[in-house]
């Protein structure tokens, strides 16, 4: 039977990406101090999944690495090595080498091999560096040759004396096994990457039996297993030789059954057995046959082997059952070896030994460092039971349908209502149910395509440990409303912005600890990403506690650039003035420094998201960016206005309020147009039937309506014939389907099928201060109001 | 009829191709994600053979092994783990826990076709 494996790549690369995820963010929440147990097992977790994968499917650049990282985590999380941020950083560098791997054998992406064997030399020396035992001189014995018969033990030893690697008692106790390892004819370049590999697993030597005839002798607390597995990326695994190098010089006589097993082993070895076993004494798997003689039988079949519960099982390669086994009457007969009870007796005692330090370690209390979650994400473990994959174009087809739903709905609704509602009771009532449940649907709809802010979130603890580390700062990192959920397509393109903004606050908000700690600050500054609904909008916000904004300093580097300032300026409109593009070089004074570097795509990219940024800082005390976005681009709150003929929607979320105002309210100021007042502020009013051109009866804001609009930290009041009402509406895109339009961010159709087009409020405001600075207000006054329309009273 | 086998292993990959295999060699197979989910599945249906991992979340492979021998259906149903950790303790902690054979990862889908056919026939 052949399986191609192929079909299984993606979902391991898939997996794989996600135990990376989860092992990074794992590490970023390790206490070195007091590591919690759970955590170390789930890493190790992490690593030994991605080991298994990568083997199984042939990525053997994969499996080394794992291989080195899974035995040096096993060897931290059973306490016999205390964990360092030496580790910490090694795991985390090796995980970058890991994704690179995936990406190279998914996308075809470049594997930087340099930085991979940097890699897995760090791993490597870290494992050494405090397990490695200096052996004693002891003389040691191999029961060496790979001749079918078990060779003498004397001969063993003269031919291994030689060799400098041995084993002491002490040594053994700790679960070092030397073992020989019996080659093939190799070549020089194979037998130096054997070496290197196997030395991975412990201390190396290889010496020379005859002529290209070459054996590895290799002490290691490892099994067989593990080293046919590394060796087998190099040699044909089968033509191995593996046998237990005793210590013959001081216990020159093995046991019988030590010796019966080696000879066994060595008369069986060239058909070693790579993978499986079978228990002996085993009642539920009867073996029929029963060896006679204590002494291993090793199937024929490659790669599994009956195993006696002689604590010798490492020597078949791979598989085993715990006998004695009864093969199903119809499968080839499987062989067992025989009984020995008191080995079995010792691996238990072995393994109950080791077990127990990573179990008996006291759970202690998490100490949270590094990143704090207020909300952890949801457990992802089964998710994969209970979730499906579904290509995005049919979820987004679903939502258009949806879409199209809750207009034809509203169509319905608008024309039932039209009806009278005592003769037509029941299809009122009919349709008003028809309504709750569209609702129901489009909400349901639209969370598919949401995903929770850690999405984005998970990417920053790392990116802020680095960047902290690269300049010398400490950085606390907190996370909150990590599981507040936004639309994958905003998601996706909020990462860069974000990225920005953060290194923005490691790198020029929060100061050196020697600079905090004069200021009476602690010297750690915190920088918290948070995420939290807010009416309609989701809001995000990067906060530091470092230095803050300088308001004078921006004002005069913004002067010096010839941006419009005055000191009259609000807080906001100065601090809005670092998005201006390029504003900020390299020679602004340092506490604004990179502040602007970018800030200007930044905002323009939110703003594309239907967005808006605004900056709240006190010098001295740090500072908040705050995004707020749409919860989706498919679907807006809106307030329909009318204007003429014609209806326009406005974003509910932009509107302030809504007012008629009085005409002692309406001044002429020169140079700005009509301003109105309201609660103690000037705003330039303006006329959306001017801006856009548009016939209309009223022409007076005392007639009309005023929407006081907010963007970017700008208020102003936009004049409208009426309000018709609120409500949600489907966004199409006009730039797709027609062209785009200033001050249009695109369309709708309304329940009674009309189109109408959704306002772009920032886009209008500024239209708005352009069209009166450039007239100087003229929109309303003398020439081109008076002459097509009324008089206004200003 | 077609002999049904468990196969537990919290890695998806691994699992799936491990259950294509055996359904390619005309067994039924029943998935579970961890030693938790395998140990109820095991209860709502007997299986013929279990397959499990050993190092899985919520509930390990020999937790599992353990559980499943408590119950009664289970007294004489073939286990085998399936698990990268090939060590000797592992092997007799898997023997104490009940398992009666074990299979090294990776393996090919042939050798763990053949382990099975050995163990419950074709």
């Amino acid at each position: 039977m052949t399986v191609d494996m192929s079909q299984f790549y993606e979902v391991f690369f898939d997996e794989a990406e996600e135990l990376l995820a989860e092992a990074e963010h794992l590490l970023l929440g390790i206490d070195v101090e007091s590591p919690d147990v759970e955590q170390l097992n789930a890493i190790f977790r992490a690593a030994h999944s991605i080991k298994g994968g990568a083997a199984t499917f042939g990525f053997m650049d994969m499996t080394e690495i794992t291989h080195v990282l899974e035995n040096l985590l096993d060897k931290i999380r059973k306490n016999e090595m205390a964990l360092t941020t030496e580790h910490v950083d090694a795991f985390l560098a090796a995980k970058d080498v890991i994704k690179m791997q995936v990406d190279g054998h998914r996308h075809g992406s470049d594997v930087n091999a340099e930085q991979v064997s940097d890699v897995a030399m760090m791993l490597k020396s870290l494992s050494e560096g405090k397990a490695a035992v200096a052996a004693e001189p002891v003389v040691v014995a191999a029961s060496a040759e790979a001749a079918p018969a078990a060779t003498p033990a004397a001969t063993a030893a003269a031919e291994v004396a030689k060799t400098a690697l041995t084993i002491t008692a002490e040594e053994k106790a700790k679960g070092m096994t030397l073992y020989d390892v019996g080659l093939p004819t190799v070549t020089e370049k194979d037998l130096a990457n054997l070496k290197d590999e196997l030395a991975l697993l412990g201390d190396v030597e290889v010496y020379q039996r005859s002529e290209n005839v070459h054996a590895v002798l290799i002490k290691t607390d490892s099994s067989a297993d593990d080293i046919v597995s590394i060796c087998s990326f190099i040699v044909d695994a089968d033509a191995l030789v593996i046998q237990v190098a005793g210590d013959a010089a001081s216990e020159p006589a093995a046991t019988p059954a030590e010796a019966a097993t080696a000879a066994a082993l060595v008369e069986a070895a060239p058909a070693a057995e790579a993978g499986y076993g079978f228990f002996d004494n085993d009642p539920i798997i009867k073996t029929e046959t029963k060896a006679d003689d204590g002494r291993v039988q090793v199937a024929e079949e490659m790669g599994y082997g009956l195993f006696a519960s002689n604590g010798e099982e490492q020597q078949e390669e791979g598989y085993g059952f715990f006998a004695p086994f009864k093969p199903h009457p119809d499968a080839p007969k499987a062989q067992m070896i025989g009984d020995d009870n008191a080995a079995a007796a010792m691996a238990k005692a072995k393994a109950e030994a080791v077990a127990t330090p990573a179990e008996a370690a006291p759970k202690e209390e998490r100490r949270q460092q590094g990143r704090r979650e207020t909300d952890k994400p949801a457990a992802a473990q089964s998710a994969e039971s209970t979730s499906i994959r579904v290509g995005i174009e049919k979820v987004d087809q679903l939502i258009n349908l949806v879409g199209e739903l809750v207009i034809t709905q509203a169509m319905i609704e608008q024309r039932v209502n039209a009806l009278d509602p005592v003769d037509n009771e029941a299809l009122i009532n009919s349709v008003s149910q028809l309504t709750r449940n569209t609702r129901d649907l489009q909400e349901s709809v639209m969370s598919i395509r949401m995903m929770p802010m850690d999405f984005v979130f998970s990417r920053f603890p790392r990116m802020v440990r680095d960047l902290a580390g690269k300049l010398g700062k400490k950085v606390e990192f907190v996370t909150s409303g990590a599981t507040t959920e936004l639309d994958k397509s905003l998601i996706e393109r909020i990462v860069d912005p974000l990225t920005h903004l953060v290194r923005n606050s490691v790198d020029h908000g929060i100061e050196k600890p020697e600079v905090r700690r004069e200021m009476g600050k602690p010297e750690s500054g915190t920088l918290t990403l948070s995420a939290a609904h807010k009416g309609g909008s989701i809001v995000i916000e990067v906060t530091d506690d470092g230095g803050g904004l300088n308001r004078d300093r921006i004002l005069a580097k913004a002067a010096s650039n010839g941006l419009p300032v005055n000191e009259s300026m609000t807080d906001n409109e100065v601090f809005s003035l670092i998005f201006a593009p390029g504003f900020s070089t390299a020679e602004v004074v340092t506490d604004v420094s990179g502040r602007g570097v970018g800030m200007d795509v930044v905002k323009r990219n939110i703003t594309s998201m239907g967005g808006h940024i605004e900056i709240r800082s006190a010098l001295g005390y740090g500072t908040t960016i705050s995004i707020s976005l749409p919860l989706t681009l498919a679907i807006l709150d809106g307030m329909s206005v009318s204007l003429g003929k014609s209806v326009y929607v406005v974003p509910l979320n932009l509107i302030v309020e809504t007012l008629q105002p009085r005409a002692e309210d309406l001044k002429t100021v020169t140079g700005e147009g009509l301003m109105v007042h309201v609660r103690g502020e000037y705003l330039p009013i303006i006329a959306l039937h001017a801006l856009f051109n548009h016939p209309t009866q009223i022409t007076t804001p005392t007639d009309g309506v005023l929407l006081i609009l907010e963007a970017d930290g700008k208020k102003s009041a936009l004049f409208v014939d009426r309000l018709v009402g609120q409500q949600q509406v489907v966004i199409k895109s006009l730039e797709t389907n027609f062209k785009r339009i200033p001050g249009v961010s695109g369309a709708t159709i309304m329940g009674d099928g009309s189109v109408a087009l959704i306002l772009d409020v920032p886009a209008i405001i500024q239209m708005g201060q352009t069209t009166n600075y450039v007239t100087g207000g003229m929109a309303f006054s003398n020439q081109n109001y008076l002459t097509s329309q009324n008089t206004i009273n200003a | 009829m077609a002999k049904t086998i468990l196969t537990v292993d919290d890695s998806g990959s691994l699992r799936q191709m491990v259950a294509f295999s055996l359904k390619a060699a005309g067994y039924d197979v029943v998935q579970a994600v961890d030693g938790q989910d395998g140990l109820n599945k095991a209860k709502e249906k007997t299986v013929d053979l279990v397959l499990t991992d050993q190092n899985m979340p919520v509930m390990d492979g020999l937790t599992l092994i353990t559980n499943l021998r408590t119950l009664a259906s289970y007294q004489r149903v073939p286990i085998l783990m399936l698990t990268t950790e090939s060590s000797d303790e592992m092997k007799a902690k898997g023997k104490a826990a009940g398992a009666n054979g074990w299979l090294v990862k990776p393996f090919d889908p042939k050798r763990l076709i053949e382990v099975v056919q050995k163990v419950i026939g074709a």
